[in-house]
């Protein structure tokens, strides 16, 4: 079946199928009979957990079908070309000046030693180059003489993401792809960012489609919705409409999960008046001269959950490393709850004190030896036995199959449970969690978290949880503690922190928060 | 359109791994084949072509080169299976406790590592032998000590880069020593990025062997070996070209094979 696109529209996909090359014709297609059409001058965001096939859909779109999966059936249209029978000229000439695709690692899309201007000297021909490029990316919010010359690594993170935006749309493309655009930037830059790319969108009003795994990034900048669910469409309409009454299960699982701020995962237990941890006038310098923390005090009662939240930089994971003994402290006090001096090396603390401060850190792929089974990782240092260890499992959602799994045979939120496990098996008094859910998808990471706050009430731990996530912190915590370059800004009880913050940084974080989320 | 299929040897699995089956297969069992001597003169029939006697032919002194070639690769594969037990222990040991020591004892091995990288390895040899003599357990472990810098350095980048991983640091915050981190996280992790390394060390000093034999200071005659056969047969090379084809042939074929297999992993 040809379909041919009408006027007004600018992108069509009929009933594509995408498979694994030489994979059997029942296994599980990538994508699946997905039909799809766009206007001209209009915005799509599509969202979905990995492996949902978002990204395959966005590429192709763009006429690119990645590396080892083929086209089963279907058609994919872009103003009258079937894009993927299309000879490299006509493809060539359709890139760029009607479709543009802004990849997602920001850090490995420009070319280091090549200057901004260089990068548009392959994309814009002809006269008056430097006008254009200066024009374009004044557009983009990097007005002035000094961006063109700069290199990539002189660039922060959001200005790269601004450049990557400027270079797809120097040559007026009329549909824009964006994978996951704000994916590696901070809340506040993020915001920035989509704030420019919804103005740019109104002014010269080209079609956008939007991939990300944040249905707030997708619901601040796209107008229709498509939710995707292992390879199909699973939901697609206006986004105000699917965020407020979602009619299939995964949508509806998909925006409950998303952390709010006015909404507990965990219910604040009793806490107890003995301290477990006390830091007095903490300080760390890492590197030669960089204060990571400026003369910090922190206090924690047992079965008291303390949230950490601030902006990459500002010293969160500095201080989680220095609370559970990882870098040493330049200056101040850190002691337990009996006195003990947690100042003092791993290595020369007694094991009790040890296995009583435990963390759980970001990167679940990173986190268990991949030569090892989940039976040999948890037992491996806490001497535990395999009961033990079967109990310790199950308190995380995992089964006695897992035992003899490695690494390589679980999923990201399966590795993540087994690390939590291996945490719990040396009974700690406080836990460590650093952005422990950021790798997670959203409905998995409701879960873990739900986990994670059956086990403190049961264990009756204290909790230190970090995280970029705002709404995530404030939904889980009995307190946060606002981090800024180092020092405390702002401390106080969720619900102070939340409705009324007192400094206007805190502030400023709360209103991003709210932005993002999706009432 | 017709599609053009190229025949990659390289690429070619079962080739590979029957090339390598086959030099197991003869240097194994080399001496239980019913060949003919490796050192009988047959004074009667010098440097002869190929015949149903000798396959292929004799050499200089009337020896069967067919059964010489069979047999010469055991001396070469002994001595480079030594060295390359003694590089990998020498290597891995020094380049991980680099890593995990850091500071100036870091500072320090490496140093020693990039001098011994900056020494001529050839002519170092050829030094050591001529003093020591050609006894094969000396040369094993010279050439041993000459080819662990290469592999202390991977083991160095590869150890550093593990140690940077979040369980080491589960392994310390639970109580683990460093002897206990070193062998149990980190040394099983290292030997899987080190397999390809250490694979091609051995094809290196298998081929720095049959050169100092080529060169008269490895294996010693009458031994029968492929560098030093090469080396005998040189001058008559016009008069029976397979003297010195064949063992070049089963030389590389070897050296091919045990790098397209390490490609192909």
């Amino acid at each position: 079946m040809i379909t041919t696109l009408t006027q007004s529209q600018i992108l069509g996909f009929s009933n594509v199928t995408v498979r694994i090359k030489n994979e059997a014709r029942d296994s599980r297609p990538i994508l699946e009979a997905i039909g799809l059409q766009l206007e001209r001058g209009e915005t799509l965001g599509i969202v979905g957990g990995s492996g949902s096939g978002k990204s395959t859909l966005l590429r192709l779109a763009a006429g690119v079908l990645t590396p080892g999966l083929v086209l089963d059936q279907g058609e994919v249209t872009t103003v009258g070309k079937n894009l993927l029978v299309a000879t490299p000229a006509e493809r060539s000439n359709i890139y760029g000046s009607v479709v543009a695709l802004v990849a997602q690692s920001i850090g490995e899309s420009l070319t280091p030693h090549l200057t901004v201007l260089s990068h548009f000297r392959d994309t814009v021909s002809g006269e008056a180059v430097d006008e254009r490029v200066l024009e374009s990316l004044a557009e983009v919010g990097l007005g002035g003489e000094k961006y063109p010359y700069r290199y990539p690594h002189q660039l922060s993170g959001g200005e790269r993401q601004r450049v990557l935006l400027a270079l797809a749309l120097v040559r007026s493309p009329q549909l824009l792809l964006l994978d996951e655009p704000t994916s590696a930037l901070d809340v506040s830059i993020g915001s920035e960012v989509l704030t420019t790319i919804d103005r740019l969108q109104r002014s010269r009003g080209f079609a956008l489609v939007c991939v990300s795994h944040d249905l707030g990034v997708v619901s601040q900048i796209s107008k229709r919705i498509a939710v995707m669910n292992q390879g199909r469409i699973v939901e697609l309409g206006q986004t105000s409409q699917v965020l407020r009454s979602p009619s299939h299960e995964y949508t509806k699982a998909l925006v409950s999960s998303i952390p709010k701020l006015d909404q507990r995962i965990r219910e604040s237990s009793s806490q107890s008046n003995e301290t477990v941890l006390v830091c007095r006038g903490l300080g760390i310098v890492r590197g030669q001269t960089t204060r990571a923390i400026d003369s910090l005090d922190l206090e924690i009662k047992q079965g008291e959950v303390v949230g950490i939240i601030g902006e990459s930089g500002s010293g969160k994971s500095s201080l989680l490393a220095a609370i559970c003994g990882l870098i040493p402290l330049t200056s101040g006090s850190l002691k337990n709850g009996d006195g003990y001096d947690l100042s003092t090396a791993l290595h020369l603390r007694p094991s009790k004190i040890l296995s009583s401060i435990q963390m759980v850190f970001q990167n679940p792929d990173d986190s268990l030896n991949p030569a090892r089974t989940v039976e040999q990782s948890l037992s491996r240092y806490t001497h535990a036995t395999k009961t033990q260890i079967c109990e310790a499992l199950n308190s995380v959602g995992l089964g006695e199959e897992f035992l003899s799994r490695r690494p390589r045979e679980m999923s990201g939120g399966e590795k993540q449970r087994a690390a939590i496990a291996r945490a719990l098996l040396a009974n700690p008094q406080l836990l460590l969690l650093d952005e422990v859910t950021s790798a997670l998808d959203v409905t998995v990471q409701a879960a873990v978290l739900t986990t994670l706050a059956d086990l403190q009430r049961t264990r009756n731990m204290s909790i230190i949880i970090v995280s970029h996530d705002i709404a995530l912190v404030a939904s889980f915590a009995d307190k946060i503690i606002v981090l800024r370059n180092g020092k405390l800004i702002e401390q106080g009880s969720v619900s102070a922190i939340t409705k009324s913050p007192a400094d206007s940084y805190t502030q400023h974080l709360m209103m991003l928060s709210a932005q993002r989320s999706l009432t | 359109m017709k599609t053009l299929v190229r025949f990659n040897f390289l690429k070619n699995r079962a080739l590979i791994f029957s090339v390598l089956g086959f030099h197991a297969f003869v240097a194994l069992l080399a001496p239980y084949l019913r060949l003919s001597s490796t050192d009988s003169q047959d004074s009667a029939a010098l440097l002869q072509g190929p015949s149903l006697n000798h396959w292929l032919g004799t050499d200089s002194l009337g020896r069967d080169v067919f059964s010489r070639l069979l047999h010469g690769g055991r001396p070469s594969l002994v001595i480079a299976f030594a060295a390359t037990a003694i590089s990998c222990l020498i290597g891995i040991v020094i380049g991980s406790i680099a890593a995990l020591a850091g500071g100036w004892i870091d500072e320090a091995l490496s140093r020693v590592i990039d001098f011994m990288l900056a020494l001529p390895t050839l002519i170092l040899l050829l030094l050591i032998s001529s003093f020591f003599g050609q006894d094969p357990l000396i040369l094993s472990v010279a050439l041993g000590l000459m080819y662990a810098s290469p592999i202390a350095r991977v083991a160095r980048s590869a150890t550093q880069t593990l140690l940077a991983r979040d369980f080491i640091r589960v392994a310390r915050l639970q109580g683990g020593s460093r002897i206990s981190i070193l062998f149990g996280e980190v040394l099983p992790n290292v030997w899987r990025v080190m397999f390809t390394e250490v694979a091609m060390q051995f094809t290196w000093i298998l081929l720095a062997f049959s050169s100092l034999s080529f060169l008269g200071l490895g294996a010693s005659p009458p031994t029968p070996e492929w560098g030093l056969m090469i080396a005998e047969s040189r001058s008559y090379m016009t008069l029976n070209p397979l003297l010195v084809i064949a063992p070049i042939m089963m030389l590389a074929s070897l050296v091919l094979a045990i790098q397209a297999m390490v490609d192909h992993e």
